[in-house]
């Protein structure tokens, strides 16, 4: 029997006039790993709140949705709480007591099991999930991924048939949401457990999920395998999603198998193109002049704390766009920090050159603190009009700022700090949460400012990003600056820290490291692919 | 080490105000007496007569002759009358609104809720603060414990 | 190592009401002194303490402080010393502001010992257990403040940067009610993700790491006895002292020793127990 049927389901919420679901058919069966794409605000959080009745939002609903052939809104509470698992997009605002155990057994001590069945079942799940270590501690101390890894846990504690995920790993690093993913395949593998889940991040997921179905405004338009999806979106507005071995593969319209995983896109392209000689052409104009200087950092944020900082020595010149990497916690946001001269240094000095620094932090909404962006704006400076409608959000102007989207918020934030009419613009994260298509809209219009002559400077963990619209990228390591260059070169040289891109064509194609490139130099070279075809 | 030197600071100017004397200069020192003759009497027979008391002898001051200056008070007949005599007593307040807490370590409280020191001028109880009520030449002052709000001396109340 | 810490909370919590009722119905400096000396000893055996002998000095000019300042306000008492501008400043109400301060202090080190034994899960644990959701608000509680200061330090900063120039009152009430907003949004999340996991459906449980073995049993009835000899001091007054107008001391008798020396046992109790086991596990070590 399928643990979910769709039928024919429709929902408007009350004040809106057009649907957020349109007749949607959708069949999952026990064990299945469905992925859910689609861009912001096609429906996909409307349609999986659906599936929880405890969270299903009000509004005017027609079809029907059967839970192991129940309708849903019949069935028992307690199965509805204990048998179907949410997980949200934020990490932290779902947790909900102090420590690490305790939350591991809030699901379980609502249901009313006694000490020792809780004991149980916490000490089990606390051990698969690797969270011994963090059993007794404070769950303010835990980083992002270790939140959600328990925030899954604690919803795992309490033996769920079915799980689902909204957007669980767009608010943590590279590292963290590829763990995060393989903790679900590993459920999904060692428990038969049923994961339906959203995201933008598409990379692991797509090789991993059994079928995926694809929203597009309020519809369920495809619902295939992922190696079947990938043909069908050649042309679509959604393939900018995909990963990068399958936009490649789409990009050179080829047809057969297509591949998703690296190791797949690297066959894919050892068996149709030979080595090719031909190298992607930079232009790196570095100027000479100095915005910001960082002359031998030091840094730490207490007396007997370890150095943060240590010895960090770099420049940033005039009119680059400058992108900082780094994993979590190896200091890239302290020295943001630093500066934008919120914190000081112990030992070093930061030359700024006179210029204007305007600081964008990870979380744009601390920026706004009135009712409407317009209000917010007019605080600082009555010309924004020509910048919001460089940046085409004027649409946005009497909204309140935490009714926007991330894209949108990420982009009148920018408005609210250029505002200022800084020299240097200081980015933190600036993609964190985004899906695809902010990105890309995002990153043109850091282009498009940094060629009227702005000089950004953004610090990421994101290194595609920084790939396709950084000219100069660091990488910084326990505290200090390890490897600089300008991007092309800076992803060719690294074997592991680097795209995908130029992983899948590592010693296949000279320099290429985002997808255009790689089908840039793979089309220069149609003719020996013939030539292999022989 | 900065808090530490503000605080001797303070402490400095708090008491650089204040006039130290010891117990002999205290008590023989003289000061310029009036002319009006007040006799004052301190009785406390009734926390002798109270439960458990540890007093046994409820005179205290029996009848003294003191002279005060022109705009003298009953309390300045009783702060006189306790220098000249080394009698205990203690105060709180100041100018017009002093009230007598205790005289010879008999406190207000001592002997039940509703106990304290009270005044009569000539046989009148008055109900104004003992530093209001300016005295005449030839008054009998009268310091009176009551463990009774005054009903158990005489002072009843509403008179 | 086992350690103090390691009772069952409601040990725990015995121990400390029964040292806290003693010095609130007392007015001994021998019960203070005990107390002090107790509560000193177990504090700077723990880490958590942070003990110094430079914080010990803000101790003492605490108790200097108290100590002069109490024959200011009094004048009770038969000794007098000197007179400042008429009011008597007398030994008795010296010694009795002596006494004042040693037992402030005593109570303040007897909240640091408080401190360090009483983590967060053990108070939630002494509520939880009776009514779990006043626990459960406690936790949430204590998992929110901390978010909270966070938020604000980040928005403060930020809000700092854009009004330059404004008072610093201004930003940090509109930091503060930026951060507010912001929690009334996570609230939603939060209420949401409680709902997912079944809350309010039946009445909690409570779970918890605490188990009440018999040595907790054990520890308990010395405790219990030794506050019962200390508190029939108290209660039949041999061990009273008078203050005013003369200091008094009650005759020598048999159970104020008694009561004094189970007193300093019970407040020694803590630390002589940190020192038998520490002796007792360098002792297995050796053997091994």
């Amino acid at each position: 029997m399928e643990i979910f049927n769709i039928k024919n389901l429709s929902f408007t919420y009350p004040d809106s006039e057009t649907p957020a679901l349109e007749s949607i058919n959708l069949n999952v069966n026990p064990g299945d790993f469905i992925l859910l794409i689609g861009e912001s605000g096609c429906g996909k959080t409307t349609l999986l709140r659906m599936l929880k009745k405890e969270l299903t939002p009000y509004g005017k609903t027609s079809g029907e949705i059967f839970y192991k052939g129940k309708k849903i809104k019949e069935i028992n509470q307690y199965i509805s709480a204990s048998e179907i698992g949410f997980i949200m997009q934020d990490p932290d605002s779902q947790i909900v007591t102090d420590k690490v155990y305790s939350e591991l057994a809030f699901g379980l001590e609502n249901l009313g099991y006694n000490n020792t069945e809780i004991r149980l079942k916490v000490s089990e799940f606390a051990s698969y999930f690797g969270l011994s270590k963090l059993f007794n501690k404070d769950t303010n101390s835990l980083s992002g991924g270790e939140k959600q890894l328990l925030n899954l846990a604690s919803v795992m504690a309490m033996n769920p048939d079915v799980i689902i995920l909204d957007e669980p790993t767009s608010q943590l690093d590279p590292i963290a949401a590829t763990e995060f993913i393989n903790t679900i395949k590993r459920l999904n593998n060692d428990l038969g457990l049923t994961v339906i889940i959203a995201e933008h991040h598409l990379q692991e997921l797509f090789a991993i999920a059994d079928k995926v179905a694809v929203m597009e405004s309020s519809k369920l338009i495809y619902f295939d395998t992922p190696k079947d999806i990938v043909p069908k979106l050649r042309n679509h507005k959604i393939s900018k999603a995909l990963p990068a071995s399958a936009r490649i593969f789409n990009s050179l319209s080829e047809s057969g198998e297509c591949p998703l995983t690296v190791r797949d896109g690297r066959k894919f392209l050892q068996k149709n193109y030979n080595d090719i000689d031909e190298k992607i052409k930079v232009d790196c104009k570095v100027s000479i002049e100095s915005v910001i200087a960082c002359k031998d950092i030091w840094f730490r944020y207490s007396k007997e704390g370890a150095d943060v900082l240590k010895n960090c020595d770099f420049n940033v010149y005039k009119g680059e766009l400058y992108a900082l990497l780094g994993e979590n916690g190896c200091g890239k946001s302290t020295l943001l920090k630093c500066i934008s001269k919120n914190i000081k240094p112990y030992r070093g000095k930061i030359d700024t050159f006179g210029n204007k620094v305007g600081f964008l932090p990870q979380n744009p909404k601390n920026l706004f603190v009135k009712d409407s962006l317009e209000e917010d704006f007019k605080l600082i400076n009555y010309s924004y009009l020509e910048l919001l409608k460089m940046f085409n959000i004027e649409h946005l102007l009497n909204k309140h700022p935490y009714d926007l989207s991330g894209g949108e918020l990420q982009k009148a934030g920018i408005v609210k700090v250029l505002l200022t009419n800084p020299e240097v613009l200081l980015l933190d994260e600036p993609t964190k949460g985004l899906d695809s298509f902010s990105k890309e809209e995002l990153g043109k219009i850091l282009l498009s400012l940094n060629k009227s002559g702005l000089t950004i400077f953004m610090v990421t963990h994101d290194v595609e990003f920084a790939a396709e619209y950084a000219n100069r990228c660091g990488l910084l390591f326990d505290g200090n600056i390890t490897a600089e260059n300008d991007s092309n070169s800076f992803f060719t040289n690294n074997n592991f820290y680097t795209t995908t891109s130029a992983r899948i064509s590592r010693n296949i194609l000279k320099n290429a490291v985002t997808v255009n490139d790689v089908v840039t130099l793979c089309k220069s070279n149609e003719l020996k692919k013939v030539n292999n075809n022989d | 080490m900065k808090k530490i030197l503000t605080l001797i600071i303070t402490l400095t100017v708090f008491f650089s105000g204040c006039a130290i004397s010891s117990v002999e200069d205290y008590y023989n020192s003289t000061e310029a007496k009036g002319d009006k003759a007040v006799s004052i009497s301190i009785n406390c027979q009734t926390a002798v007569d109270y439960p458990n008391s540890k007093r046994d002898n409820g005179k205290i001051l029996g009848g003294c002759q003191v002279y005060v200056d022109e705009n003298a008070t009953v309390f300045d007949v009783l702060k006189e009358a306790c220098k000249i005599n080394k009698i205990q007593m203690d105060y709180e307040g100041s100018g017009n609104s002093v009230y007598v807490k205790g005289i010879d370590y008999l406190y207000e409280f001592d002997c039940g809720d509703l106990s304290g020191w009270q005044y009569s001028v000539n046989d009148k109880f008055y109900s104004v603060g003992s530093n209001s009520f300016i005295v005449q030449d030839g008054d009998t002052v009268r310091w009176i414990y009551t463990c009774d709000l005054g009903e158990d001396i005489g002072n009843h109340f509403g008179d | 190592m086992n350690t103090f810490k390691n009772f069952h909370p409601v040990t725990l919590a015995c121990y400390y009401l029964f040292m806290f009722l003693i010095s609130m119905f007392t007015f001994n400096p021998v019960y203070f002194c005990s107390g002090f000396i107790g509560a000193l000893l177990f504090v700077s055996l723990n880490k958590e303490g942070k003990f110094s002998f430079k914080s010990m000095i803000g101790y003492f000019i605490l108790f200097v402080l108290i100590s002069i300042t109490n024959p200011l306000f009094s004048h009770n008492g038969a000794t007098s010393l000197f007179f400042i501008n008429d009011n008597r400043i007398t030994l008795e109400a010296l010694v009795f502001g002596m006494c004042l301060g040693l037992m402030i202090i005593e109570v303040l080190f007897l909240f640091k010992s408080f401190n360090i034994v009483f983590s967060s899960e053990k108070l939630i644990y002494l509520f939880g257990k009776r009514f779990p959701k006043l626990g459960l608000v406690i936790s949430m509680s204590l998992n929110f403040v901390p978010k909270f200061v966070k938020s604000f330090n980040d928005v403060y900063a930020q809000q700092r940067y854009f009004s330059r120039g404004q008072g610093r009152v201004r930003s940090y009430l509109s930091s503060f009610s930026v951060v507010i907003t912001q929690s009334l949004e996570n609230s939603i999340t939060l209420s949401d993700s409680m709902k997912a996991r079944g809350y309010g459906l039946k009445p909690r449980s409570f779970y918890n790491n605490f188990k009440f073995s018999l040595y907790d049993g054990c520890y308990f009835i010395i405790m219990s006895v030794l506050f019962i000899l200390s508190a029939l001091g108290i209660l039949l007054k041999s061990t009273e002292i008078t203050f005013y107008p003369y200091i008094c001391i009650s005759d020598f008798n048999y159970l104020a020793v008694i009561s004094y020396i189970s007193f300093l046992i019970l407040s020694l109790l803590p630390f002589l127990f940190q020192v038998k086991e520490g002796l007792k596990w360098k002792y297995s070590i050796s053997k091994i």
